[in-house]
């Protein structure tokens, strides 16, 4: 009981730092929530793109009527789309010159300035562009009435595809949870390195080493109830954030791919106690932890993926990865992302992932063990 | 007694390793880190080019436009497809397998599109079955309307060929569309400069250990301090302008690992990116200042609680996603307009991107202001301090 009271005084004087990585986790997870429809009917993706008007005309009207039906077409004043353009706010920029209509009608090819950011979105919307430019000069080939060329342009525009969404996944539920679980990996780690390294350090203190020695109860016993502390608080953060995942993502947290979501957290979160337990064996102070939570947590969430996508890293980048555990969690978080359905060949991907997990954990124990042993015997 | 003081304390500052590692190398560590994951970002998000796969049925194989289409847009040095023609069933374990983005199959006249998700890659696939269909419409609407002209005109000797060469000439006239992006669209930089923040208030620890040396109910030093002769003012001014050179060494390494090792552009105003580091420097220790001041606990949680406030303002900053801050600025600016990680990234993306004056301006006094806030709610703190027994 006064090794529990202790270390429930210990995470009680500081509980501001797991407070301030679980609000980093929940801004993150709320900002990048899109909650799901439930519908697995396709939407096209619309870039967003401002439009300057110069012509004013019956022509140019059209021109945004076409590109509002492809995009989403911002609102913005002015002075505030240069901001948007670098943040990606806006991926395109098209200003419809002074005598437009007059120069499509006249045959000539009038002069259209475009701001893009360079993205994928903001080559779709110059491809859109470049369709209603072309079609209209097509047309006005034939056509010199404006009325007449709209009507022409706008049957021929209206084509639409049948497009056949081959899945039965709600997508943005998925993409909200995997986006949520890859943060965890930074959030988890830092939680749970921070307070595990600074209890076992606090239990480090010299003067504290002599009264446990000369108390009445065993070393084993005192070493055996810390770690289930230890253990025991690893499990309540993890138990929240599966909670708190709930409330951002809702439902898709008990579906299937939910529940191995949180089977994957679970297995990192033993990798991240053993860790914790290793690199709190390797310390002797407690002015080390800060640094090295941040190096560890920081370092292994922007090399693996866990702020940004996996896909924008470089490859020899993620080759680096291998050697952390959050790649191997990331990458299975990243693989149910896509897994349309959970069988046989889903978790021959999944397993080896969850299997280096196990590694990791058993690893880090071994090394704890080891070095407790190297320390107590010198 | 200024010098002196000024001296020892910047001894011994460089003698602790925990400030040491909290100034410069951590700053330096996270550089290396983003050089790493950032360098390849923009390049990614750039148009690539996309595994898709088309159905080979009977329709297909009398296609002939639709084929020649494909062809084009799957050939030259950028295709914007790559190509695998094949069976019904292998588009769909292809597609499945996720080794393509979706696949077509061409059913009488016009394309059916199967993709998996809503992404922006299928969006585009979808495009570009609507433009061929669609443009195929409108090459035969095109020579309807110049065969009926013809024969309004009396003239029966329909030439297929000149009105097909026509419109050809129509569609292959490259649309005047004019990029006038700017060069300086790298949004990636946001990241270096929020590090840049984040150095600059880590710098705080280096005012919390100072305040500490001088505080009589924290160290031992500070009861020595407390009964020495020496006004108080002259030894804390001396000590921060320790702190302070401290910290701008640190802050002028990690600008020439970022100039010079990495990828950062912060554009050319050499003069004003010192001028702003030296800001954030000062905001970094009057921030140290008012935590150690205002904020009674002991050195560690001191420490932590500065760290904790660094990370929240970087992440407000968007050190942690980059349009974090774009998104606290439009929804919530008051929050960004008190955050002094988000003036410095604030400052440093005006030097960048428009090369601007006033915004800079802007954001350094309002570092300024920030720091001068802190400050003197410190210092009216402080000189209520004053002790019954040591």
């Amino acid at each position: 009981m006064t090794v529990f009271k202790t270390y429930l005084k210990v995470l009680n004087r500081y509980k501001f730092t797991v407070i301030l990585y679980t609000a980093l986790l929940i801004g993150f997870a709320a900002i990048n929530n899109t909650a799901g429809t439930g519908q697995q009917a396709f939407e096209a993706r619309k870039p967003n793109v401002y439009i300057e008007d110069l012509d004013n005309s019956e022509l140019s009207k059209d021109f945004i009527r076409y590109m509002d039906t492809k995009c989403e077409l911002s609102h913005l004043e002015k002075e505030y789309t240069k901001d948007a353009l670098f943040y990606r706010q806006l991926d395109y920029y098209l200003t419809i010159p002074k005598n437009f209509e007059k120069d499509i009608l006249a045959s000539k090819n009038p002069e259209i300035q475009v701001e893009k950011t360079g993205d994928f979105a903001s080559y779709y919307a110059n491809m859109l562009s470049e369709r209603y430019i072309k079609t209209v000069q097509v047309y006005a080939s034939t056509q010199e009435n404006v009325s007449a060329l709209i009507k022409d342009v706008k049957k021929n525009l209206d084509t639409q595809t049948k497009v056949h969404m081959e899945t039965t996944l709600d997508k943005a539920s998925i993409r909200s949870i995997t986006n949520y679980y890859n943060f965890a990996a930074y959030s988890l780690l830092a939680g749970v390195m921070y307070i595990i390294g600074l209890v076992m350090t606090t239990f480090k203190r010299e003067e504290i080493q002599k009264r446990m020695v000369v108390s009445a109860t065993k070393q084993g016993s005192i070493q055996i109830k810390l770690w289930l502390c230890n253990v025991g608080y690893a499990l309540i953060l993890w138990a929240s954030y599966v909670g708190i995942s709930y409330v951002i993502c809702g439902k898709v947290v008990f579906s299937q791919h939910g529940l191995y979501y949180i089977l994957n957290s679970f297995l990192y979160l033993l990798c991240a106690t053993s860790l914790a337990f290793f690199v709190a064996s390797l310390l002797k102070s407690r002015e080390a932890i800060n640094g090295i939570v941040n190096v560890v947590a920081l370092g292994s969430a922007f090399l693996c993926g866990a702020f940004l996508s996996v896909n924008l890293l470089p490859e020899f980048v993620l080759k680096i990865a291998h050697v952390l555990p959050a790649y191997w969690y990331i990458q299975t978080n990243e693989f149910l992302r896509g897994a349309e359905v959970i069988n046989t060949s889903a978790l021959q991907v999944m397993y080896p992932n969850m299997m280096m997990l196990v590694f990791f954990t058993a690893l880090f124990f071994g090394l704890t063990i080891l070095t407790s042993k190297m320390r107590t015997r010198f | 007694m200024f010098w002196i003081n000024f001296k020892y304390t910047l001894k011994a500052l460089f003698h602790n390793k925990s400030l040491l590692f909290w100034t410069y190398a951590f700053p330096i560590i996270l550089g290396m880190l983003f050089n790493l994951a950032f360098q390849d970002l923009e390049k990614k998000e750039a148009r690539s080019t996309y595994d898709i796969a088309i159905v080979q049925n009977e329709a297909w194989q009398d296609a002939s436009f639709y084929q020649e289409a494909m062809k084009e847009l799957s050939s030259g040095d950028d295709p914007l497809f790559h190509i695998e023609y094949t069976s019904k069933k292998e588009a769909n374990r292809l597609l499945k397998e996720k080794n393509v983005i979706g696949y077509l199959e061409l059913q009488e006249e016009d394309f059916d599109v199967f993709v998996t998700s809503n992404g922006m890659e299928e969006t585009i696939l979808q495009y570009v079955a609507d433009e061929l269909t669609s443009t195929k419409d409108m090459i035969v609407d095109v020579s309807i309307k110049e065969v009926d002209k013809e024969i309004k005109k009396g003239n029966y000797n329909i030439q297929a060929e000149r009105i097909e060469k026509k419109v050809r000439e129509i569609l292959d006239t490259e649309v005047n569309l004019q990029d006038v992006s700017l060069d300086n669209m790298s949004y990636t930089n946001i990241e270096y400069y929020t590090l840049i923040a984040m150095a600059c208030l880590y710098g705080g620890t280096i005012s919390i250990y100072i305040m500490n040396g001088i505080s009589a109910d924290i160290s031992s030093k500070g009861k020595r301090f407390s009964v020495t002769p020496i006004k108080k003012g002259v030894l804390i001014l001396s000590s921060l302008c320790a702190g302070f050179l401290t910290q701008i060494i640190g802050i002028g390494a990690l600008l020439a690992f970022m100039l010079f090792m990495g990828n950062a552009n912060f554009g050319d105003s050499i003069g004003n990116i010192i001028l702003l580091s030296m800001a954030g420097s000062l905001a970094g220790l009057s921030l140290g200042i008012f935590v150690s001041s205002v904020v009674k606990m002991n050195k560690g949680n001191k420490d932590g609680l500065l760290i904790g406030i660094s990370m929240l303002c970087s992440f407000f900053s968007g050190m942690m996603g980059m349009t974090m801050k774009y998104i606290i600025d439009t929804n919530l600016p008051i929050l960004n307009k008190i955050n002094p990680a988000a003036m410095i990234t604030d400052g440093f993306y005006a030097l960048y991107y428009y090369h601007n004056n006033e915004r800079f301006t802007f954001d350094l006094i309002s570092l300024l202001v920030f720091s001068a806030i802190l400050l003197t709610i410190s210092l009216i703190k402080e000189r209520r301090v004053s002790y019954d027994s040591l």
